[in-house]
């Protein structure tokens, strides 16, 4: 019983050695080492000599392992502070940059909300740009927002970037402008809105 | 000093130039050409106003060089 026991006990070749009597490992580290029941049957002298036997690599394993976590989460948490430095820094160069660009008056504007008026080159629609990379223009009739255009510079940018590029196209190559950017109806949509309300209405 | 801004996503890539150095007007006008190339659109900066930039004018003061627009 005791050779059929220790039989058991050994190790299968490409599997890591693990006791049963240790519950932190997952349990494909069973395989080859028989049920748990088995374990059970050991005498504690024989428990202690096989514990003996296969820790000290399994511990040398699971250090190893941790060690490894711990440098990828250091690693991991630097390179997220530098991305995060650099972002940040790009911004502030696009700020500077932008407020160089902006009149005096946008410049105020941009300093109350993050946003500035500017006037469409060809049509003279007044747009306003807001802080943002997705449907930040919108467009006002007689004070009344008629559509929000989407369009912005094909690359990745700092948002103040964007902001800058959507002024001069619409201020220098408005037409251009429109004809690319997604547009998205306010009136219409307000329109329909009223239509589905009366509808529902008369149900 | 005049300057060219080509916007990236650092914020923006700078190269100045002095009117009176032939060697960084070159080296500004060769920036500015092979922008243009990738088909960036360029832009003065005035106080009188913005305006168009076709192509490189040394006397200009500051120049900005935007990639090409698409629909978000």
């Amino acid at each position: 019983m005791p050779d059929q026991i220790n039989s058991r006990m050994q190790p299968s070749i490409g599997t890591f050695p693990a006791p049963m009597h240790t519950s932190i490992y997952p349990s494909y580290f069973n395989v080859g080492l028989g049920a748990q029941h088995n374990q059970q049957m050991l005498m504690p002298q024989e428990q202690m000599r096989s514990q003996q036997c296969l820790a000290q690599p399994q511990q040398e394993y699971f250090r190893a392992a941790l060690e490894a976590l711990r440098q990828q989460q250091i690693e991991y948490s630097m390179y997220m502070e530098r991305a995060q430095k650099t972002t940040e820094a790009a911004e502030k160069c696009a700020e500077i940059l932008l407020l160089k660009c902006l009149t005096q008056d946008q410049q105020t504007q941009y300093w109350q909300d993050r946003s500035f008026i500017v006037f469409g080159g060809d049509t003279g629609t007044q747009y306003r740009i807001r802080r943002g990379s997705a449907f930040n223009i919108k467009a006002f009739r007689n004070e009344i927002h008629i559509f929000s255009l989407c369009g912005r510079p094909k690359i990745t940018l700092p948002v103040a970037d964007i902001m800058l590029a959507q002024k001069f196209a619409l201020e220098l190559e408005e037409k251009q402008f429109l004809r690319l950017a997604n547009r998205h109806n306010i009136i219409q949509q307000n329109e329909m809105m009223n239509f589905v309300r009366k509808i529902a209405g008369w149900i | 000093m005049s300057n060219l801004h080509v916007l990236d996503a650092t914020g923006d890539s700078e190269t100045p130039w002095n009117k009176d150095n032939q060697a960084e007007i070159d080296a500004a006008r060769k920036v500015f050409d092979d922008f243009k190339r990738k088909n960036y659109l360029a832009y003065s900066v005035e106080k009188s106003g913005n305006s168009i930039v076709h192509n490189f004018n040394p006397e200009l003061e500051l120049i900005v060089m935007t990639p090409p627009n698409v629909g978000g």
